[in-house]
Order: structure tokens, then sequence, then C-alpha cells
């Protein structure tokens, strides 16, 4: 059962939603987070290619000190809203263990 | 001509080489055995009896790149003197491969050992690397980074191979194989963990950007023998065992492994998943 006090701590989805488009708008050199939304996709919209996607990861596990687990499909995460959804979801395990 | 000493030690611990012998060698006695095998090709996908061909003349070429491993490593003994230890284990899977497309009844032959020779591996090698090798980059280091994600991605492909084969037998030595691929990526990652131990501090910086480079612009040893285009058993061949999968657990895990050398490094960092089981696990 997760705790109730580490659950409150953890950041809300719009909050970790705009630090997603502001760790894509450096990563990306981009002046403004604009072309950056939730339904963006990643490889289409953005030119997020494979060594992007290999930025991203240590970008965001260097940002909330998560590990993304060995099975985590990246082929799957094709829009920012996906990446949004890996980091609340690893945060809400890391609160509960 | 005058011996150079290395800038700073490969293995500044004594028991840095243990570890190649030691985390789950075996010694391969069964290769005669392989002799008796027969194996029904019927059951075998064709994509996996090419990579079979293929993968043995990659691992038959080994002399080609322990003559490049040696050029780097240099007058670093130590290296050196694995580097030919770990040619042995490589030619070792040739062995094993040849085996195994004999079981089968598709052999090598004169053809496929004289387009491996026709190959310029070594120059073309050499300037891929000298291409890809970051400015001021410790060239033993480098390497090791090219050894790691190299070895890794033959644990991808062997693991995927063995996956796909269609028996069973033959999907255990596949596996066997793999596991030694294991081995070969670790050792290179613990040279380069004890490596950057006493290294100045802007060498090990150096090692995040190189993976970044090597993995944007992957070059398998087959790309530079020419053989290898000609006959379809080039990387394409490599990858199409692969599925999409295969592809994210392999970036996953060397993103993983290198971003650990964005900071110092800290003592008992945590020891990544074992690839091969990873793979197997995920068959559907
Ligand atoms: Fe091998
Ligand atoms: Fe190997």
């Amino acid at each position: 059962m997760p705790q109730p006090d580490s659950v409150s701590a953890l950041p809300a989805r719009a909050e970790v939603l705009a630090k997603v488009r502001t760790l894509l708008a450096e990563l990306l050199d981009l002046e403004t987070e604009d072309p950056i939304q939730e339904t963006s996709l990643l490889a289409e919209d953005l030119q997020v290619d494979s060594l992007g996607m290999v930025d991203m990861v240590t970008l965001v596990e260097e940002a909330y000190s998560l590990r993304l687990p060995s099975n985590t499909d990246l082929t799957a995460i094709k829009t920012p809203g996906h990446i949004v959804d890996l980091v609340v979801a690893l945060l809400e395990k890391k609160a509960a263990a | 001509m005058a011996y150079t000493a290395p800038p700073f030690p490969s293995f500044p611990r004594p028991d840095t080489l243990d570890q190649f012998f030691v985390a789950g060698r075996h010694m391969w006695t069964d290769i005669d055995e392989f002799k008796k095998w027969k194996l029904d090709p019927s059951k075998v996908p064709a994509e996996v009896m090419h990579f079979l061909r293929s993968t043995s003349l990659i691992e038959y070429g080994v002399s080609q790149y322990v003559r490049s491993y040696l050029h780097y490593y240099g007058e670093d003994f130590k290296l050196s003197m694995w580097s030919a230890i770990w040619a042995a284990e490589e030619y070792t899977h040739y062995l094993v491969l040849r085996r195994m497309l004999e079981a089968l009844g598709d052999g090598l032959t004169d053809e496929d050992y004289a387009g491996l020779e026709r190959g310029d591996f070594y120059d073309s090698y050499l300037s891929y690397f000298e291409s890809a090798r970051l400015d001021g980059f410790d060239q033993r280091m480098a390497q090791l980074v090219f050894g790691v994600v190299q070895e890794h991605s033959a644990v991808i492909a062997y693991t995927a191979a063995s996956k796909k084969c269609g028996i069973p037998e033959l999907a255990a030595v596949l596996k066997r194989v793999a596991r030694d691929e294991v081995r070969h990526s670790r050792f290179n990652q613990v040279t380069l963990e004890s490596m950057v131990k006493v290294c100045p501090p802007e060498q090990r910086e150096m090692i995040w950007p190189q993976f970044r480079v090597v993995i944007s612009g992957l070059q398998m040893p087959q790309e530079h023998v020419a053989y290898f285009n000609e006959k379809h058993m080039g990387s394409e061949l490599y990858h199409s065992l692969w599925d999409e999968k295969d592809w994210s657990r392999m970036v996953l895990y060397l993103t993983q492994y290198f971003g650990r050398f964005r900071k110092p490094l800290e003592d008992g960092v945590q020891e990544l998943e074992d690839p091969v089981e990873l793979g197997i696990a995920e068959t559907a």
C-alpha cells in the first residue's frame, strides 16, 4: 500500500509534463516549448531520433533520480505524454516501495 | 624503438583480468561431439541459416580484429595479452558455428573463406575508428567503449537467433555463445571501470560523448568486408533477426551503462540485469 505522505509528495502530472517539455526543449535546442505538446509525435513532429531517445532516457532518469526498468519498451514511447505516463508510474512505484 | 609506457594502467588491480576467467566461463569441451550432430535444416528459417554462415565467418575473421586491438592497446601489454585470450574464444565460436552449419548440411565453402580474405578489414576499421574517436580520448578507453557496444550487440544477435532458430539443441548452443558475448562485453566494462579509477577526470568525461557517437553510427565488423555485402550477409541481416524490443533493450541497457560515467564512478554501482535472460524471457 502506498504511504499517504510519500504519495502526497509526488509531483502532479501537469508538473511532470512541464518538466518533460523543458527537458525536450533543451535537448532539441528550441527557444520555446510551444511545439512540444503532450500528444506531439516525438519522431515525426519533433525529429527526436534514436540518439535523442538515448539523451531523453538519461535526462529523465537524472531529473527524477529514477531508473527505467530494463524491459521498458522505448519504441512504445511516441509522445511527451508517454514519457510523462512512464515517469508518473515509476514515481508512484518508487513512493510505494 | 623505445618502450613508451601507457599514461595510466588498464588493470590497476591485479585481479582485473581474473574477471574474464571466472565470471561464468566454460570451455566448450564438446566441439568434437558436435561433429556427430545431424540437425534438420527444414526447421531452421532461411535468415537464421544465413546468420549462422555470416557470424561463423565474422568469428573466423578474429585475427583481423586482434590486429586492430593490438594497434590500439599497443604497449599496454596486459590489454594486448587479454586480446589474444579473447581471440581464442571468438575463434572457438567460429568452430562451434561451423559445426552447426555442417550438422545442418550446409558447411562453409572455399568461396566463403576466399571472400573474407579479399576484405580490407584492418585499414577500413582503423579509418572508421579514427573518424569516430573523440579528439584526445585515450585510444584504449575508446576501443573499450566500442568493445562494450559491439560485444553487447553480439549478445542481442545470438539471443535473437537462439529464439528464432527452430531447433532446441541449436538454440541451447546459440544461447551459450550469447553468454560468452556477455562476458566479453562485461570484461570491456570491467576494464573501463578500472581505468576510470586512475585516469584524469577529462578522460572519464569523454566516455559518455564517445558512446553517443558509437551508438548513433554503430558499425559491425562485416561492414568493413565487401564479401558480406555481396552475399547479403551485412548488418541488415544481423538486424533482420531483431525485433523492436531487442533494439529497445539494447539501447536502454547501453544508455544506462554508459550513463554512469557522466559523474565520477561510485563504488558498488548497481549491476544491470542479465541481457540473455532478459531476451529469452521476452519470447512471445
Ligand atoms: Fe563471438
Ligand atoms: Fe565476443
